[in-house]
């Protein structure tokens, strides 16, 4: 690396005042570059846990066992697959569409909001979509909401 | 480095450039290699989208277990069985001083649910409610 010197004359030679500019230009361009981060943002969602009544679950005491489908006060939301298709069922009822579980979870909740909300997918249902209702319930804004342990 | 000295000039006038170089490069070294560190036990995954998802910046203890679109479960990049699992979540209470942990669930949204409801039970078995997936913002 040169200096930045005078030469004898008493003038600074323009070639050795740029050397240091590029150094440190190069240099922040790296900083910028290897900070941006490449990356999406992680969020967290936070869940909870349910228990299947056919599982064995009995030594967890805080988790509350999925009720009965009758029981009018708890709703289980669940996802299977039909053929390529995924199927969602309100408390055992074939549900339309995402927009219909939707209305039914506001229409409910602006009744009781501490109404627990158990999302059950099958086995074979993608995560992305079983997230993507358990998003919605909380979207709608449940505040007991659940996803099903096995 | 050699800086000249002409006749005639008054002394070595010091030379900030390369202090302020090596300067930049160690912010750069310690500011890469941290972040580095904090990613070193992510595996790229295609996360789920949620819009409800929330940032962190809680500083509880947290088991981090990820599941690849295999269904098979990875703690600290290691491939585990949920025995092992249980494990790690015990070890880490333990550490903790037997209180219950954050589990964090990174999950390639085309992995089936087959193995979160497994993971989901033994975390309720252990004790743990406080279960965080990891999502991408929606939109972004």
């Amino acid at each position: 690396m040169k200096t930045n010197y005078t030469n004898p004359r008493g003038r600074t030679s323009l070639d050795s005042m740029m050397t240091p500019m590029i150094d440190v230009v190069f240099l922040l361009l790296v900083f910028f570059l290897t900070t941006a981060s490449f990356q999406r943002l992680e969020k967290l969602l936070p869940s909870s846990v349910s228990a299947t009544s056919d599982s064995t679950l009995g030594e967890s005491q805080d988790t509350p066992a999925v009720p009965p489908q009758e029981d009018i006060h708890d709703c289980v939301i669940k996802i299977v697959r039909q053929g390529n298709q995924i199927e969602y069922q309100w408390n055992g009822v074939r549900v339309d569409s995402l927009e219909e579980i939707q209305q039914r979870l506001l229409g409910i909740l602006k009744v009781r909001a501490d109404v627990p909300i158990i999302v059950d997918p099958d086995d074979s249902i993608l995560a992305g979509d079983a997230l993507q209702v358990y998003d919605l319930a909380k979207r709608a804004g449940a505040s007991s909401l659940y996803m099903v342990a096995r | 480095m050699r800086v000249p000295n002409y006749p005639g000039s008054r002394g070595v006038s010091i030379n900030l450039t390369p202090m302020i170089d090596v300067t930049f490069l160690l912010i750069i070294f310690f500011l890469v290699s941290s972040h580095l560190a904090k990613q070193e036990n992510f595996l790229p995954l295609e996360l789920p989208v949620a819009s409800t998802g929330v940032s962190d910046f809680s500083d509880r203890m947290t088991l981090t277990i990820q599941i690849p679109s295999d269904g098979s479960y990875l703690v600290n990049n290691a491939r585990s069985d949920l025995e092992q699992i249980q494990g790690f979540i015990l070890q880490k209470m333990e550490s903790n001083g037997k209180n219950p942990i954050r589990i964090r669930i990174r999950t390639d949204k085309s992995a089936a649910y087959a193995p979160i409801a497994r993971l989901l039970k033994i975390c309720a078995l252990t004790g743990n409610s406080d279960i965080v997936f990891a999502v991408y913002e929606e939109g972004r």
